[in-house]
């Protein structure tokens, strides 16, 4: 039989594309070579947007994406700022747990939308790259810095929240607009896109999780249920085995480009919990109000407790 | 099945079916022989073109017709010729420079490419230069958009290879002035003997001057347009999107009040125009697209990189062998889709023989840069046959002659003398 | 109906009003689209610079009007047989060879434009029912995606003409069918 097709939009060797080809050999392994799937790195198949489309309609059978609201008004509620400012302990509790009101608000949205999500995947966490250092890095006054932002209301909104005049520009140019200095900085970058694309360009590296795009696994719906329950099972049980196995790893590779952006002379500001914390309750209660009626106030609600919970965890894990 | 739906692109192209047409049939065949479903080919096709970075390729168009029709591009040409009619096959030399130049606004060889043809064509024909070769000059040029930053190839190469964009952007600086040298010294020696080319006649100096001075004076509205151009994108007020759009908005009241060239009915004119070139060009990309997307299902890539991997263990031979695949991988399919699948799968396998990964940007660089030129699939080269109205008949040896005697050299001394590649990077970023 | 009688119903079509008014609308959508084009991102540059405003998302518009520039600009060059084509076994060949390899092209090519057609038309009845929307503004893709049904649509209809005008015109005297590309 033909392999089924895994989208993946990382290079193959990112360790979120080493993590999915470990996971289709499990899955392999584990249903006797029923489920197999080949992993296309690099997003060599197409945009990571367009793979959702894809997936539904079954010319990619899987998909490592982010979701946005191209094919679902709704879909893009991960991009609402402040989901996981601490980084790695809340990105676990938050999309990683299959249980999560996160993943379970998720879970409809993909049914309206005709396709089945697996929940969320190994993503680096994300900061801002600046070539100019800020004079308040940590609180929300007018920074005078310009900030270039995906076009995405509550990514824009939530720079703006934070002090920053938005850009929006293709992201192919981002970095060559930050070399001439036709913009000071950008959102949304992972540190070890930071080292190895902008370590040149920049004199700071914001870590300020403020921006949670979480990436999400996603399956066509006839394929899905072509498994049955056994196989399902399975499936399940290898995402969140390979998950907990490649989080050490997605951790030390964060730290590890952090400090050699620093080595590098770049200025690295990181956030205890508390200040990470208390900033992601100021630009919720900033940005949030504004999608009320996007996603419903409910929706906001149950998301919010899931937040503050979340939070109260990480801290007492700390103690 | 791979074999015969090259061999069907091969066929199609030698029977004159249109090119766009040509690309969606080999993938019609491989959609019905590999039992896909066609659904995504229109959606893969829509979410290429839907990107606003190709929108340089209109807007220099535009620029490009703008300044040919505002006498712009004519007063600018006169004034570049001041210096070089005397030298038979100098004006040559200009066009070579002018690509290397124009090219490094756009970080686009088909921008650069419309933008210097345009400008170019008019100039070369009244001074007499064989069109067929300079038509074909231009196009082998046009790639030095490429090569010297920025270039939209080395960002691709940078994120899929994950490597710093500044050291890949330097890393073809080298090749790309070799190459200025190679095709300059080539053209000058092919056009030497030439006795179409009219020079210039010999002016007593006090004459030279005053017409170089008048010349100068009404160049100078048309010499400020690069500089807004140049000075736009590198003084950070633009990006060469909008630098297009600037140059265009610049050129207009210029070509109405000051050369009073332009007319409504001829901005209309040139609108209509740069929108039905533009067509071509991108009605191509969205079908040569949903080809390349087949051949990344079919694991074209994984089986040259296998194939590659039992061949040899030394350096060499392996950096030779990636060349050879590269360059047919240039030939079956445009440069975006080939450095997008070379670079992730052939980097680990260079890297793993101890080949530096930003010399080795440098050689897809160069390598993806011919593979413009190499038909079948050549899209400078079809770009070339459109803008410049050159028959590919008319191209096609004067291609072979500057690929052989000028980017073949580029790539070897690329390959085997790192340093070309690395020195840049290494004398500014350490 | 004689070949004669074909090549003069032919050219009278091309005369005729509808075809000549749907020539002049293409060229007003793009001329549209082109003004459009420079004036947005001359807009953004003023915005961005003189004024401090970022035009957010200002992009999803610039490409509605970008795509329609491309696929009414495709038909229009399909008209005037302006899109690229390789010419070169047709000038090896002798006379009456070319004629035969040109009208093997044309009839190959409609195969194809017509399969292209249908694909763009099932894409667009599938955006439909999906109805995908941009990410910033959330606008309707459609007004992009049928752009490219509109193009290929009348590709095919002037290829489908194309192939009639070389089966039945007399070889030669105008060239037509002969050096199409370089028209
Ligand atoms: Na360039
Ligand atoms: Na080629």
């Amino acid at each position: 039989a033909r392999k089924l097709k895994f989208y993946a939009p990382y290079p193959s060797d990112s360790y979120t594309s080493k993590a999915l080809v470990d996971l289709v050999k499990m899955i392999k392994e584990k249903t006797d070579g029923e489920i197999d799937f080949k992993v296309f790195p690099s997003g060599q198949l197409c945009i990571y947007e367009d793979s959702i489309e894809e997936v539904r309609a079954g010319t990619i059978d899987a998909s490592f994406t982010w979701l946005t609201k191209r094919y679902h008004p709704k879909l893009d509620i991960g991009n609402l700022p402040g989901l996981c400012t601490t980084g790695f302990p809340e990105y676990e509790l938050m999309f990683l747990d299959p249980k999560s009101p996160f993943c379970k608000i998720i879970e409809t949205y993909s049914n309206e939308a005709g396709f089945v999500s697996l929940g969320g995947w190994l993503d680096p966490r994300i900061g801002f790259i600046l070539s100019k250092v800020p004079k308040n890095p940590k609180d929300n006054l007018k920074k005078n810095i310009s900030l270039r932002v995906p076009a995405m209301p509550s990514v824009r909104d939530m720079a703006t929240a934070m002090g920053y005049n938005t850009v929006t520009m293709d992201y192919s140019e981002v970095f060559s607009a930050l070399q001439t200095g036709q913009i000071d900085g950008a959102s949304n970058i992972p540190a070890e896109d930071a080292y190895l694309q902008a370590r040149d360009m920049i004199k700071c590296f914001d870590a300020n999780n403020m921006g949670s795009t979480p990436g999400w696994l996603i399956i066509n719906k006839k394929l899905w249920e072509s498994f049955g329950p056994k196989n399902q099972k399975i499936v399940q049980d290898c995402i969140a085995f390979q998950i907990k196995k490649w989080l050490p790893v997605a951790r030390g590779t964060e730290k590890k480009y952090e400090d050699e952006l620093e080595k590098h002379g770049v200025k690295v500001i990181r956030y205890s919990s508390e200040e990470a914390i208390k900033r992601s309750a100021e630009i919720r209660a900033n940005v949030w109000p504004k999608y009320a009626d996007t996603y419903g106030k409910d929706t906001l609600k149950v998301l919010e407790d899931a937040v503050v919970a979340n939070q109260k965890k990480v801290l007492s894990g700390k103690k | 099945m791979l074999i015969v739906a090259v061999g069907i692109i091969i066929l199609g192209l030698l029977s004159g079916i249109y090119l766009p047409y040509v690309f969606v049939l080999s993938a019609l065949f491989m959609i019905h022989a590999g039992g896909y479903e066609s659904s995504f080919l229109m959606k893969y096709g829509y979410s290429v073109c839907n990107s606003l970075v190709l929108l340089c390729v209109p807007l220099f168009i535009a620029v490009g017709l703008v300044m040919e029709k505002s006498g712009i591009g004519k007063s600018l040409v006169n004034f570049v010729g001041i210096f070089v009619g005397r030298i038979k096959g100098g004006l040559a030399v200009v066009a070579v420079v002018a690509c290397a130049a124009f090219g490094s606004i756009a970080g686009s060889s088909l921008a650069t490419l419309s933008c210097i043809s345009s400008i170019m064509m008019p100039r070369f024909e009244e001074a007499g230069y064989p069109r067929d070769y300079v038509a074909t000059l231009i196009t082998c040029a046009c790639p030095l958009g490429l090569l010297i930053p920025p270039s939209a190839h080395m960002i691709l190469y940078s994120w899929a290879g994950r490597q710093p964009l500044l050291a890949c952007f330097l890393a073809t600086v080298g090749p790309g002035l070799l190459l200025v040298l190679l095709l300059s010294v080539v053209s000058l020696i092919v056009l030497r003997k030439d006795p179409n080319i009219k020079v210039r006649a010999k002016m007593p100096p006090r004459e030279f001057l005053a017409a170089a001075r008048d010349d100068t004076f009404s160049a100078l509205p048309a010499i400020l347009m690069p500089v807004i151009v140049l000075g736009g994108i590198y003084s950070g007020t633009f990006t060469p999107t909008e630098a297009a759009a600037v140059a265009i908005i610049y050129s207009i009241p210029i070509g109405f009040f000051v050369y009073k060239k332009l007319t409504l009915r001829k901005l209309y004119e040139t609108f209509v125009e740069t929108a039905s070139t533009t067509g071509v060009i991108m009605v191509m990309i969205f079908c040569v697209m949903m080809l390349s997307r087949i051949y990344i299902m079919e694991d074209m890539p994984g089986l040259i990189a296998d194939f590659l991997r039992s061949f040899s263990n030394n350096k060499n031979v392996i950096l030779l062998g990636v060349n050879i695949v590269v360059l047919i991988m240039g030939m079956i399919m445009d440069d975006t889709s080939c450095l997008l699948l070379g670079t992730p799968i052939l980097l680990p396998v260079v890297q793993s023989f101890g080949v530096d990964p930003i010399h080795f940007a440098a050689i897809m660089g160069v390598n993806v840069a011919i593979g413009l030129l190499t038909p079948p699939t050549a899209p400078a080269l079809y770009f070339g046959i459109q803008v410049t109205k050159t028959p590919l008949s008319g191209m096609l040896k004067t291609d072979i002659i500057l690929l052989v005697t000028c980017w073949l050299p580029t790539l070897i001394a690329v390959t085997y003398f790192p340093d070309l590649a690395l020195w840049l990077p290494k004398l500014i970023l350490g | 109906m004689s070949s004669e009688e074909i090549v003069y119903r032919l050219m009278q079509l091309k005369r005729s009003s509808p075809w000549q008014l749907l020539l002049r609308i293409q060229e007003y959508i793009l001329f549209i689209t082109t003004c459009a084009m420079v004036t947005i991102l001359g807009l953004v540059v003023v915005c961005r610079y003189i004024l401090r405003v970022d035009l957010f998302g200002f992009d999803e518009i610039v490409m509605i009007s970008a795509f329609w520039m491309y696929f009414i600009g495709s038909s229009y060059a399909m008209e005037k047989r302006e899109h690229v084509k390789v010419d070169l076994l047709e000038r090896m060949l002798p006379l009456r060879g070319q004629r035969i390899l040109r009208i093997f092209a044309d009839v190959v090519q409609v195969l194809v434009a017509l399969e292209t057609m249908r694909l763009s038309i099932a894409y667009i009845i599938n955006g439909i029912n999906i109805w995908p929307t941009t990410s910033a503004w959330g606008i309707p893709l459609i007004t992009s995606m049928c752009a490219v049904t509109v193009g290929f649509v009348l590709m095919a209809f002037y290829v489908v003409v194309q192939l009639l005008e070389d089966i039945y015109e007399n070889n030669g005297d105008d060239g037509l069918g002969m050096v199409g590309g370089e028209r």
